[in-house]
């Protein structure tokens, strides 16, 4: 195994035990004020691993629960995003004509839009939570991927052994599924781990701005939130939060490039 | 039997922002021949003469523009490049089975069918019916196609260079194994090949196209003892000799 | 008997694998070796062990390779640098990879003699000229991109790249394999011309006799890393004495054949 992978998916793996067993990771509750004098913005200690924020609760416990935030964003939006971007890349590709070029000419529309101000104007509409947070970021990511199987199904439509599937009188949805789409699937997967981390980033982005997970449901972002008032004497607020979602986003991308790496060969050696 | 009857078919690449080629290429331009069941016609020519195209319309992958094409029973299609035509992805059972599994089949009756096909094709069904395309020779992935294009039991067999990217005995050994099938099932074969030593040894009558069109129909005898056509006798010369 | 070439007890393994087996053959300045054998005989390996260019997964070299009183295994790989392209020079197979895409054909034969040699911009148009006419294409075509040829243009095109630096040996890897026919023997009748006329030695690699016959001087056969037999062109296709060989010869169909079936 690729030795960055191995590095990547073990994080992630540590990262998922987390964020399962979160109850039993995390040493305080996660809500706990602590308003005394004493008891807020404490640094790093035995009793409190990361410190405590302005409220005196425990940042350590806050970004156990946070982590399931995070990486539920990250599968979920990502999730959203390749079936959507899998289905209408794959008609796109496979059926060409008028139907090719209004998914096109929806995906350049994607584009135009900086992707950011959308998320953060559907939001305002439609109300901040995480599951309105997870949707919306799955329904504007797929374009990318979508304009991706498109390309692998041109060029594999014209393989050979799709003309003889065709000649067989095999269903256009069977060759789609059993002969494209798996021989399509090796940069779709490195593109949706990449997005992973990046989905992440928007989680974060968002929830610092106020427009994520709203308080007092921790996330990374809104802890960073939180955080940046006291920078100057608080350090652990901001720091922690902040390795957390560098080291997150981080092993999802040694993880795509792995798979990159790895993939890419074997392709061509199977041709 | 297969009858084509003055088939037509144009590409008109499509007229870009950046070219003003609007000319449609004449693929294929009033062809016209027939095969009796259980024969061989052999199409000779050179790359971009268009036999491929008169391949994929014989088996329906293209639609002619005009005239007719007529084939009684089921075709079938063998490529050129054995490492583009077998699905990377699928095991050679499901390759060959696949045919059968749409129709409806049991697992069992699969199972059997494509046993059956692979040793027609001279393959040991045991040692390769769970292996993957990658894990065979070029000689060997040929097998693997024809037995996935006679698994439908065809009346015609389309062979689109069927030998041109092996080595020479390799070829003759795909050659051989062609003939003998033919033999047993009875089946009509369009050939189409560049080497004209090939369609000679494969073929009962042969076409010589060029450019869209044939301009030489015979049998390969009087090709290769008295060619009519002048493009023909430059094929010919060609040849190297040994 | 002047060699230029000597390759002595040349074997290759990957891992425990023997993919070139104690192979010995000379070339001679002015003559055609044809070296046959089919897909996995060696053949490719033989070649690229010449240009000490094999892949990094072959682990074990042992033999020689004489080129003007070195051994090419000796050399540092700058000595090594200067002879490829420039004294041994080689021309592959397939012509739509060999080529770069996106660079001006004209501009790829000129990169050899960039990396070789000193040239002025007006006597690299000359040899550019030159190179053209010798494998007969108009000098217009230089300035096209290698989508816009045809295969026999682009194989003309890499013979031109190959002859740039004027090498002492040239090395063609199955050059016509994915040719048809007709166009094969134009590129053959070609090669073999310029090679007469500069009159270099020749390592012609093939799995088809029949090309042997209308190219080489001297045959050499290979089969799973072994030479199998070596000698004169007209005695091995004439008097083949190893049933492999045989079988090579006559698995060919040929026009008015009588055999209902091939050999094999």
């Amino acid at each position: 195994m690729n030795r960055r992978i191995t590095f990547g998916i073990t994080i992630i793996i540590i990262l998922a035990l987390v964020a399962i067993f979160a109850s039993f990771v995390a040493t305080h509750d996660p809500l706990e004020l602590d308003l005394s004098l004493e008891g807020r913005l404490q640094g790093p200690s035995p009793e409190h691993f990361f410190g405590t924020d302005n409220l005196g609760r425990d940042v350590f416990s806050r970004m156990v629960y946070g982590t399931r935030i995070s990486l539920s964003v990250g599968f979920i939006a990502v999730f959203i995003s390749m079936v959507i971007g899998l289905f209408l890349g794959g008609v796109s590709g496979y059926f060409g004509g008028w139907v090719d070029s209004l998914i096109m000419r929806i995906v350049e529309v994607m584009y135009c839009f900086p992707t950011f101000f959308l998320i953060m104007m559907v939001i305002t509409f439609l109300g901040a939570n995480i599951v309105n947070v997870m949707v919306v970021i799955g329904l504007t990511s797929w374009a990318g991927l979508c304009r991706l199987v498109r390309a692998e199904f041109l060029t594999l439509r014209e393989r050979d052994f799709v003309h003889s599937a065709k000649v067989q009188g095999v269903s256009d949805m069977r060759i789609i599924f059993r002969h494209i789409l798996p021989n399509a699937m090796a940069p779709v997967y490195v593109s949706a781990t990449l997005s992973v981390g990046g989905a992440i980033l928007v989680e974060s982005a968002l929830s610092f701005l106020g427009l994520g997970v709203q308080v007092p449901t921790p996330s990374w972002g809104n802890i960073l939130t939180a955080g940046k008032n006291y920078i100057d004497y608080a350090w652990w607020l901001t720091f922690f939060p902040g390795v957390a979602i560098l080291i997150t986003v981080l092993s999802f991308n040694l993880i795509g490039e792995g798979l990159r790496e790895k993939l890419d060969p074997k392709l061509s050696e199977s041709r | 039997m297969i009858e084509l009857k003055n088939v037509k078919k144009y590409f008109h690449p499509r007229r870009g922002i950046f070219s003003s080629d609007g000319d449609s290429v004449k693929a294929v331009d009033g062809v016209s021949f027939t095969v009796p069941r259980g024969k061989t016609f052999g199409l000779v020519g050179e790359s971009g003469c268009g036999k491929s195209t008169i391949a994929k319309l014989i088996v329906g992958i293209l639609e002619p523009d005009s005239g007719e094409i007529k084939c009684q029973g089921n075709t079938d299609i063998v490529f050129q490049d054995p490492f583009s035509s077998l699905n990377p992805r699928m095991t050679i059972g499901d390759i060959v089975g696949e045919p059968l599994f749409i129709s409806g089949q049991k697992r069992n009756e699969i199972k059997a069918g494509v046993k059956r096909m692979l040793s027609v094709v001279k393959l040991r069904s045991a040692e390769c019916i769970d292996k993957y395309p990658h894990q065979f020779s070029g000689g060997e992935r040929q097998r693997i196609a024809i037995a996935r294009s006679l698994v439908r039991k065809p009346h015609i067999l389309v062979l689109d260079e069927p030998v041109s990217s092996l080595d020479v005995s390799i070829q003759a050994g795909i050659l051989n194994l062609l003939k003998d099938i033919q033999e047993e099932m009875y089946l009509t074969y369009v050939f189409i090949t560049h080497d004209l030593r090939v369609a000679e040894f494969m073929s009962d009558a042969m076409g010589v196209m060029k450019e869209g069109t044939l301009v030489e129909v015979a049998s390969p005898r009087e090709i290769y003892s008295s060619p009519k056509d002048g493009y023909t006798r430059q094929l010919l010369d060609s040849i190297p000799k040994l | 008997m002047n060699k230029i070439l000597e390759v002595k007890n040349l074997t290759v393994m990957f891992g425990e694998t023997y993919v070139v087996d104690n192979v010995s053959f000379d070339l001679e300045p002015g003559k055609v070796l044809a070296l046959v054998g089919e897909s996995g005989s060696g053949k490719t390996m033989t070649a690229l062990a010449m240009l000490d260019l094999l892949p990094r997964s072959a682990d074990h070299k042992k033999g020689e390779i004489w080129f003007n009183e070195q051994n090419i295994f000796d050399l540092d790989p700058e000595c090594m640098r200067k002879i490829r392209g420039n004294k041994i020079a080689m021309m592959f197979q397939e012509p739509f990879t060999a080529l770069n895409p996106v660079m001006r054909v004209g501009k790829q034969i000129t990169e050899a003699i960039d990396a070789h040699q000193r040239r002025s911009h007006d006597e690299k148009e000359g040899r550019l000229n030159e190179l053209m006419e010798r494998v007969k294409l108009p000098r217009a075509i230089a300035m096209s991109y290698p989508h816009e040829l045809s295969g026999g243009m682009r194989q003309r095109i890499m013979l031109a790249m190959a002859l740039s630096c004027s090498p002492d040996i040239l090395i063609l890897d199955e050059p016509t394999t994915a040719l048809d026919v007709s166009i094969q023997k134009h590129v053959l009748d070609l090669i073999k011309q310029i090679q007469e006329t500069e009159q270099f030695a020749m390592l012609f690699i093939t799995h088809d006799f029949s090309v042997v016959n209308m190219i080489a001087d001297d045959v050499c056969v290979m089969k799973e890393g072994f030479v199998v037999e070596k000698g004169p062109k007209d005695e091995v296709l004439k008097t083949p004495k190893v049933q492999y060989t045989k079988h090579l010869i006559s698995c060919i169909p040929r026009l008015g054949d009588k055999r209902g079936r091939l050999p094999g």
